[in-house]
C-alpha cells in the first residue's frame, strides 16, 4: 500500500528503509524516521523506549497523530496474527506489481514464514 | 494521555471498542458469551507470559507448552493456542488447529477464537501504546452459539474454510466489495461476524475498506496516507509478515 501511496504522490522513497529501519530514502515521508522509531519502539515492549518514542513522536505529530500512529501500529498486529494463523498465502492480482514491491523491500521466497 | 482525553479526541474509537466488548460479551456462532470472554482474557494474560518470551526461539517449543502461564477457565490447550497466535504465529501449522477439535469443537470454532483473538489483542496493542489502563472486562451474556454458517465455504485456499470469492449469498454481501475478497478477508469468514468486527475495528484504528481503496489523504485523519502505510509497513516487517 506504501508503495501504491508513494506513487500516486509522485515522491521518490526506498522502500527498503522499511525493513532497515533507516529513512534515508524515506525522506519524501514526513517525520518517516520519527514514525519508524515509534514503531521499532512500540515493538520492542520496553516501556521505556515506547514512552520516548511516544512523547517525541507527540511533539511533532500532535495528540491526533499520535493516537492515529498508536492506532495504526495496533491494527497491523492483528492482521499478521490473521494472516499466520490461517495460513492464507499472499494475493497477488497483479504479479508484477507483487514483484516489484517484493524486490523494493529486498524480499524472497525463504523470507516468508514456514505456514505462508 | 489519559483514556478520557483520546476517546474525547477519537470518538468514533470509543464507539467502535464499545461495540466490541458488546460483541464479545455475547454467545457466538459456536462458543458461548462466557467462553469468548475467557479468550479475551487469555489474550491479555498472554502478552505477560514469560514461556513465550522464553521460548520464541526455542527449536521444539511445543515440548514446553507445560510451562506456559495458563490462568483461565480454558482447556489447557486452548489457552497454549492463544499464547502461540499472540507470541508466536508464525510457527502456528495445520496440525496445531486439528488438535485442538477434542477440546474446542469444530474448526469453526477455532476460526472464531482467533477472531477474538486478534481483535482483543489489537485493542490491548493500542492501549499498552498509549499507556492507557487496562479496560474492564464484559460479563457474559447466557445463551447458547447460534451455530451459523454461510451457505458455501471452500478449503482449497488454506487450512481453514473460507467462503468463496464468487459465491458470496446476500447474507454475507456487506463482507467485502464485488469479487474483490483479499485473503485476509476471507480467513474468518466462516464466522462472518469476526470479519464484520475486525472491519470496524480496523476503520477506525486504520482505515475503512473504502478508505484503503483511495490512496488519499484520509479525511479527520492528520497523518497522511504514506505516514500512515511507513508504520503499517515498519509493524509487518518487524513482524515478519509479507501480507
Amino acid at each position: 500500500m506504501l508503495r501504491v501511496s508513494v506513487s500516486q504522490s509522485n515522491l521518490d522513497v526506498d522502500l527498503l528503509g522499511i525493513r532497515t529501519g533507516k529513512a534515508e530514502g524515506l525522506q519524501a515521508i514526513s517525520h518517516a524516521q520519527v514514525l519508524i522509531d515509534l514503531a521499532d519502539a512500540f515493538m520492542t515492549r520496553d516501556d521505556l523506549a515506547l514512552s520516548t518514542a511516544r512523547d517525541r513522536a507527540q511533539r511533532v505529530l500532535g495528540d491526533h497523530g499520535i493516537i492515529e500512529a498508536i492506532g495504526v501500529a495496533a491494527n497491523f498486529q492483528r492482521m499478521v496474527r490473521i494472516a499466520s494463523a490461517t495460513g492464507i498465502p499472499i494475493d497477488d492480482p497483479d504479479a508484477a506489481f507483487g514483484q516489484s514491491v517484493r524486490s523494493a523491500l529486498a524480499l524472497s521466497e525463504s523470507d516468508w514464514h514456514p505456514g505462508g | 494521555m489519559d483514556p478520557h482525553s483520546v476517546f474525547q479526541l477519537r470518538p468514533d474509537i470509543n464507539r467502535a471498542f464499545s461495540a466490541y466488548r458488546l460483541w464479545l460479551s455475547q454467545p457466538g456462532q459456536w462458543l458461548t458469551g462466557e467462553t469468548r470472554v475467557e479468550i479475551a482474557r487469555a489474550t491479555r494474560q498472554a502478552t505477560q507470559c514469560e514461556a513465550c518470551t522464553a521460548f520464541k526461539d526455542h527449536l521444539s517449543a511445543r515440548s514446553l507448552d507445560e510451562q506456559h502461564r495458563c490462568c483461565t477457565l480454558l482447556p489447557r490447550d486452548v489457552e497454549v493456542m492463544i499464547h502461540r497466535i499472540v507470541n508466536d504465529q508464525n510457527r502456528i501449522g495445520p496440525s496445531d488447529i486439528e488438535r485442538l477439535e477434542g477440546s474446542l469443537g469444530p474448526i469453526y470454532a477455532y476460526i472464531e477464537l482467533l477472531g477474538v483473538v486478534v481483535c482483543q489483542f489489537s485493542i490491548e496493542e493500542f492501549y499498552r501504546g498509549l499507556a492507557l489502563p487496562e479496560p474492564a472486562w464484559p460479563d457474559p451474556v447466557d445463551g447458547a452459539p447460534d451455530g451459523y454458517l454461510p451457505d458455501f465455504l471452500e478449503s482449497e485456499t488454506t487450512w481453514v474454510p473460507m467462503i468463496p470469492r464468487d459465491q458470496v449469498q446476500p447474507a454475507e454481501a456487506d463482507l467485502w466489495p464485488g469479487n474483490r475478497g483479499a485473503n485476509v478477508l476471507r480467513a474468518l469468514s466462516a464466522v462472518p461476524n469476526a470479519v464484520r468486527c475486525w472491519q470496524s475495528l480496523s476503520a477506525v484504528m486504520y482505515l475503512s475498506l473504502a478508505g484503503m481503496a483511495e490512496m488519499v489523504q484520509p479525511p479527520n485523519r492528520q497523518l497522511n496516507r504514506m505516514q500512515m502505510e511507513l508504520i503499517a509497513g515498519r509493524v509487518s516487517a518487524l513482524n515478519q509478515c509479507l501480507y
